[in-house]
């Protein structure tokens, strides 16, 4: 099935064209063009998937787990159709806000930042989620650099760094598992790890949980996020703080549910949600920077994801992965909203801005409705997230958890509070031209919070069905190995 | 730096590395070898003469770049052309020649990675000569 | 052989970390070379040195495993695109500094 390929092969191409093209506005509507196609293929990969299963590209004709494979089963569907459609905003809220020397190379980055994440969510093979997420971080590394200061690149080495650092982790627990198993066939591994030697599939799995930890940005391993977030143009980092760590959010799911499940709540991993989700919103209260604190809100919100892993049913699955997409939805349109703000006004201190509320009612609204979805206040889909998510908390016993995470989510919404009451209220500053495009790719990433919320069962049965085919990785093992 | 000995070991090197270069590319199918390391021995032996006899002008590189990209990924999707998974190659017999579509492929690498790495190189040294 | 590559690996995995932990931003490039290199060389152990017979097919003379070849050298592509941009950023770094004198 070629279509499981094509939100790769799409940006690719895009991006290619985009790099050959001449001229400012040809490469803009190529640019856009290869976006909307990409969310087109994989909108159409959900629907194909949805109703008919996984879908399964053997690259070259060799069959699996002897050649590379892409299997798109409905999470990873899911996760590049979103990743695509936030993508295209994000690209817009570009547009709008044109800068006059912009790197003709950024579609290109762009659309290949784009193939490495869709890549990372289809592909069926463990070595080539490594590559991809290095597609990936070689674009955003252009990206967060583009048209740095000193101080600026100094942060983007770290980053990169930090990076460089889990990717080697990655690769080492690649051999390892490949010592221990002999395949990097995510389907073989799930089928064959039992039978591996425990003393060398415990510490690769380690090294895989703390790689992809890193690129989650969970306790402990999130110190690096607040810093690289707060470096690049704002429709980059609202991209970057949407999706970049939700490739990391992914490949943890992967790994603990498809290659090594967990049945029933998972102590440790329990223990690093709720410090991630305390530790994140802390941070986050002390800030004055608005992209600070929303960045730092990732980390906390990253938690409830990992939340969801941790508990170990289908049920609490479902609700992380509706918490996954909800937030980034809610997040990008924050960051975004921010980002029109910085681009108009120049700073993003909470002092600087008051009074934004009277000058831009419109951009208010834009901000205030994920603003309270991320607190979980219906009828948002963050309250859905949040009541599916402690549902399943209950259900499994983990009472004291779910307690932190309410308490987390009353400080989300005290921190939110903040930004509004600072930014928005007071009195007028002199008003600076924010253009209608912006408001548009923000509200574009917005809706979705609103129409989840309102038509909360429709995704919510997309994801059960995603977590329910988690919760049976032998299925998936069988579409892949059994030569379809 | 472009001294007596490094022009005149320059001088054969040069193309020796160049021809080197383009056997690994060939012989990749079967034998170590192969786009990426053939484009790599290709770029070090430009590289040796442009220490020995100065850079030529700058010369817009990433034009190979996706040059080569663009010749990979075709041969790559052609496969589709035919209702075949992606990235399948055929392979034929020229007399005792054997011949693989996966060479247009291996082409495709060689000319991303010579031009991407004399790109970079021009760039840096534009940047850092006085 | 195979304890004296494991011994090069813990070699270039110790002196990376040791680099990355120095306050200079070149030592720090050079260490990060040092550690995807260590795990370059992990990945060729994982596959088992020398050269083996391969199961089913009838093929007469011994081979090594090709996979793990195969995955460090697009690791070693990725990490060598990665060195040339940290070089690239590095002498960026550099630069702008000289220019705020």
């Amino acid at each position: 099935m070629s279509l499981a390929f094509a939100p790769v092969a799409i940006p690719l191409v895009a991006g290619l064209l985009c790099a050959v093209v001449p001229g400012r506005r040809l490469r803009w509507g190529f640019s856009v063009a290869g976006m909307g196609a990409s969310v087109a293929a994989s909108a159409g990969l959900v629907a194909w998937v949805h109703r008919h299963g996984v879908a399964v590209v053997h690259f070259g004709g060799w069959p699996a787990p002897y050649g590379i494979v892409f299997a798109a089963d409905l999470l990873g569907a899911l996760m590049a159709a979103i990743g695509s459609w936030v993508a295209l905003c994000t690209l817009l809220a570009f547009l709008a806000d044109p800068h006059p020397r912009l790197d003709p190379f950024f579609h290109a980055g762009w659309h290949l930042m784009l193939a490495g994440m869709n890549g990372a969510f289809l592909t069926g093979d463990l070595f080539n989620l490594y590559v991809f997420f290095e597609v990936l971080l070689v674009a955003s590394y252009f990206l967060l650099t583009l048209g740095s200061t000193r101080r600026e690149a100094r942060e983007a080495f770290g980053y990169v760094a930090v990076n460089l650092v889990a990717s080697t982790l990655f690769l080492v627990a690649v051999a390892l598992l490949y010592a221990a198993v002999g395949s990097v066939n995510l389907a073989d591994l799930s089928r064959r790890l039992g039978e591996a030697p425990r003393e060398l599939v415990r510490p690769a799995v380690f090294l895989l949980a703390v790689a992809f930890g890193v690129k989650a940005a969970v306790f402990p391993l999130y110190l690096w996020l607040p810093q690289a977030y707060a470096l690049p143009r704002g429709p980059v980092a609202a991209y970057f703080g949407g999706m970049l760590t939700k490739v990391g959010v992914y490949a943890l799911y992967r790994l603990f549910t498809t290659v090594q499940p967990t049945r029933g709540p998972e102590p440790w991993l329990v223990a690093v949600a709720v410090l991630t989700m305390v530790f994140g919103v802390l941070g986050a209260l002390a800030q004055e920077d608005v992209r600070r604190i929303l960045s730092l809100h990732i980390v906390s919100q990253v938690g409830y994801m990992v939340f969801g892993l941790a508990l170990g049913t289908s049920e609490a699955w479902a609700g992380g992965l509706f918490y996954v997409l909800h937030h980034i939805g809610v997040k990008t349109a924050l960051l975004l909203v921010s980002a029109a703000v910085e681009s108009a006004y120049g700073s993003g201190t909470l002092r600087a801005l008051a009074g934004l509320g009277h000058a831009h009612p419109w951009l208010g609204v834009c901000f205030a409705v994920p603003a309270l979805s991320l607190a979980g206040i219906p009828p948002f889909s963050g309250f859905w997230a949040k009541v599916f998510l402690v549902r399943a908390g209950l259900e499994v016993g983990e009472a004291g958890p779910v307690a932190a995470s309410l308490l987390v989510s009353l400080l989300t919404l005290l921190s939110m509070a903040k930004i509004f009451t600072g930014a928005f209220w007071g009195t007028a500053p002199e008003r600076a031209e924010i253009p209608r495009l912006h408001y548009a790719a923000a509200a574009g990433v917005a809706l979705l919070t609103v129409t989840w919320g309102l038509g909360g069962s429709v995704l919510f049965d997309l994801t059960a069905a995603a977590a329910r085919s988690l919760a049976d990785p032998g299925s998936y093992a069988d579409a892949v190995l059994g030569g379809r | 730096m472009s001294t007596l000995v490094l022009r005149t070991v320059a001088r054969v090197v040069v193309p020796l590395g160049v021809l080197y270069g383009l056997r690994l590319l060939f012989v990749g199918h079967d034998a170590p070898g192969g786009g990426f390391v053939g484009g790599l021995v290709t770029a070090l032996a430009v590289l040796a003469r442009w220490l020995a006899f100065g850079p030529p002008p700058p010369r817009r590189w990433e034009r190979g770049v996706t040059l080569g990209v663009g010749v990979a990924a075709a041969t790559g999707l052609a496969a589709l052309l035919v209702g075949r998974p992606p990235l399948t190659h055929a392979v034929t017999h020229l007399g005792p020649v054997k011949v693989a579509t996966s060479l247009v492929f291996d082409v495709g690498v060689y000319v991303l990675v010579v031009s991407a790495t004399l790109a970079a190189v021009r760039t840096l040294w534009e940047a850092t000569s006085p | 052989m195979n304890l004296l590559l494991a011994l090069l690996v813990g070699l270039l995995f110790g002196a990376g970390t040791w680099l990355l932990l120095c306050q200079r931003m070149l030592r720090q490039v050079v260490g990060l070379a040092l550690l995807s290199h260590g795990a370059n060389l992990f990945v060729l152990l994982s596959g088992g040195l020398g050269a083996r017979h391969a199961p089913l097919v009838g093929n007469p003379s011994p081979q090594s495993d090709p996979l793990p070849q195969a995955l460090i050298l697009t690791a070693i592509v990725i990490g060598f695109g990665v060195m040339a941009f940290l070089l690239a950023l590095g002498y960026r770094m550099h630069a702008l500094e000289e220019d705020q004198g």
